[in-house]
């Protein structure tokens, strides 16, 4: 009785092209890795609070869009080379490289009309590099559900961001599954798919299967823990010394716009 | 407290619970043991009255809960706030944006003052051990921490009844010793404990009374904990070790 098992096997093994389940692969777990950095704590300007970093960025680049003042543009620009010190190694790389790319592409589309006698394309190319690079600085350094929640503030309703973040969770648990079940295939086939796009619908079947009875269980899971409807949500995150260095700085800035 | 008379479910034509009745009293700790496939979760489902109840009875606490009293929304969130249930898979329970939030938010649906919320929250912490990760996303944490954050949340709404599906799944040997006192802790403090499990054998001295279901999803065994570990002759009949 299974003979075969106690002896090696001995067959000659296809090996193909892979690309397939390897790029699917490393897409989904660059996307997994990218959720779970919503979940690193850190520390300095990662730890701000959100609704600070959100409405004091927004504040800043609606006030240098207005501004022509050299001053005022100077004070943003050191203001965001200070952040970027602040950042980690790799932040810093990413931001400036999406500093750089924004200051390229402004200097093609507007350079030119300096030529034309437009004395502020200059102004107007540095301010779209700082409000870009202000941006970025803020969604790298911060939790995207802390984001949306920050956006209650201006009374956005409770239900849509909750929508919202079950969205991002969803979508997490999903491609966590996917990774598995692309794993478990790649490791079963030996590298080697007889109808790849076959493949793939079972496993979006599979997905999608998942995802309904997912949607189920989690009104389950809302039911038992007393949901009727109504929500209640609050920001776990005390106001600290953080905070307060954050919010001087940026009104030293907002006063600059109005002095300067 | 508990009383299920004549149970019996279809879930897609096939039957999952075969004419089931039994009474758990109130302050009992029971263990539900059965093989896989068995019926346990169904059953541990129905007893939060999360199915419909298509043929036999269930009475809670001299009330009987059918589809109209599912239906009544108000004394749905109060039979739950005494019906704590901690999920087979934690994955589907876990649906907030912090550990914080996750336990508290059964607290959020009532109006109890703030402080007391985060009182409580700090508690249930402190019980299952893990203050330090409650600013962590609960989805993206290890199945064992999962859990541990499944039980924080049902247990910080003070059920009554607590019932428990497997809670010792992916629970390192520390932790589970942990949450074993705990059981037996709030098992003296005058909790109902209904625990579906395979490591009944781990449970010793928790659990007073057993409820055993066999692959056929009838009850084949309705009494003593200790005189069902005992025998051993019946437990490997029912495939069950
Ligand atoms: N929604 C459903 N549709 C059809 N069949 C189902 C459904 N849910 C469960 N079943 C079936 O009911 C039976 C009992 O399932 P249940 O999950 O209650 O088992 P269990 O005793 O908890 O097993 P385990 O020890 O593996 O957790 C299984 O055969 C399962 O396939
Ligand atoms: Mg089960």
């Amino acid at each position: 009785m299974m003979d075969w098992l106690k002896e090696k096997d001995e067959f000659e093994f296809k090996i193909r092209n892979e690309s397939f389940i390897e790029k699917t692969l490393s897409s989904l777990l660059s996307l997994i890795s990218k959720i779970r950095r919503f979940d690193n704590k850190g520390r300095g300007i990662y730890r701000i609070h959100e609704a600070f970093k959100l409405y004091f960025t927004l504040i800043n680049i609606i006030l240098l869009s207005l501004s022509f003042n050299k001053f005022y543009i100077m004070l943003n620009a050191s203001y965001v080379i200070l952040l970027i010190i602040l950042l980690e190694d790799k932040d810093v790389l990413r931001i400036l490289n999406i500093s750089l790319v924004a200051f390229v592409v402004s200097s093609l589309i507007i350079g030119p009309s300096w030529f034309w006698g437009n004395k502020n394309a200059v102004l107007v190319i540095v301010k779209i590099t700082i409000s870009i690079s202000l941006t970025m600085i803020m969604s790298i350094t911060s939790n995207w559900h802390n984001i949306i929640s920050a956006f209650r503030l201006i009374k956005v309703p409770n239900i849509v961001l909750f929508i919202f973040n079950s969205a991002i969770r969803f979508i997490y648990l999903l491609s966590e599954r996917a990774y598995a079940i692309l794993c478990s295939l790649k490791i079963r086939s030996v590298g080697y798919i007889k109808k790849p796009y076959n493949t793939l619908s079972q496993i979006m079947y599979n997905l999608f299967v998942t995802s309904i009875d997912m949607s189920f269980k989690m009104d389950e899971a809302l039911e038992c823990r007393c949901f009727s409807g109504e929500f209640k949500y609050k920001i776990y995150k005390r106001i600290g010394k953080v905070e307060f260095f954050y919010s001087i700085i940026n009104i030293i800035i907002i006063l600059g716009f109005f002095i300067l | 407290m508990i009383e299920i008379k004549n149970l019996t479910c279809k879930l897609n034509e096939n039957v999952v619970l075969d004419d089931i009745s039994f009474k758990i009293n109130n302050g009992e700790s029971v263990a539900i043991i059965g093989p896989n496939g068995s019926g346990k979760t169904t059953l541990l489902r129905f007893l939060n009255g999360l199915l419909d109840i298509k043929k036999g009875e269930y009475i809670f606490d001299g009330q009987r809960i059918d589809n109209k009293f599912i239906n009544d929304a108000k004394k749905r969130k109060i039979f739950h706030k005494r019906v704590g249930f901690v999920f087979q898979n934690s994955d589907n329970q876990l649906f907030c944006k912090t550990v914080f939030n996750e336990v508290a938010f059964g607290l959020f649906q009532f109006d109890i003052k703030y402080e007391e919320v985060e009182k409580r929250v700090f508690d249930c912490f402190k019980l299952l051990d893990i203050e330090h990760l409650k600013e962590r996303v609960p989805y993206t944490l290890s199945g064992g921490e999962k859990k541990k954050v499944a039980i924080a949340s049902t247990l910080a709404l003070n059920p009554e009844v607590l019932i428990l599906d497997e809670p010792l799944n992916e629970i390192d040997p520390k932790s589970k010793r942990k949450i074993k006192e705990l059981l037996k802790t709030l098992n003296d403090y005058g909790k109902t404990i209904i625990c579906a499990t395979h490591d009944f054998e781990y449970f010793k001295g928790v659990f007073k009374k057993a409820i055993v279901i066999s692959s056929e999803h009838k009850i084949i065994y309705d009494g003593d904990f200790e005189s069902l570990i005992g025998n051993k002759e019946f437990l490997e009949q029912n495939n069950i070790i």
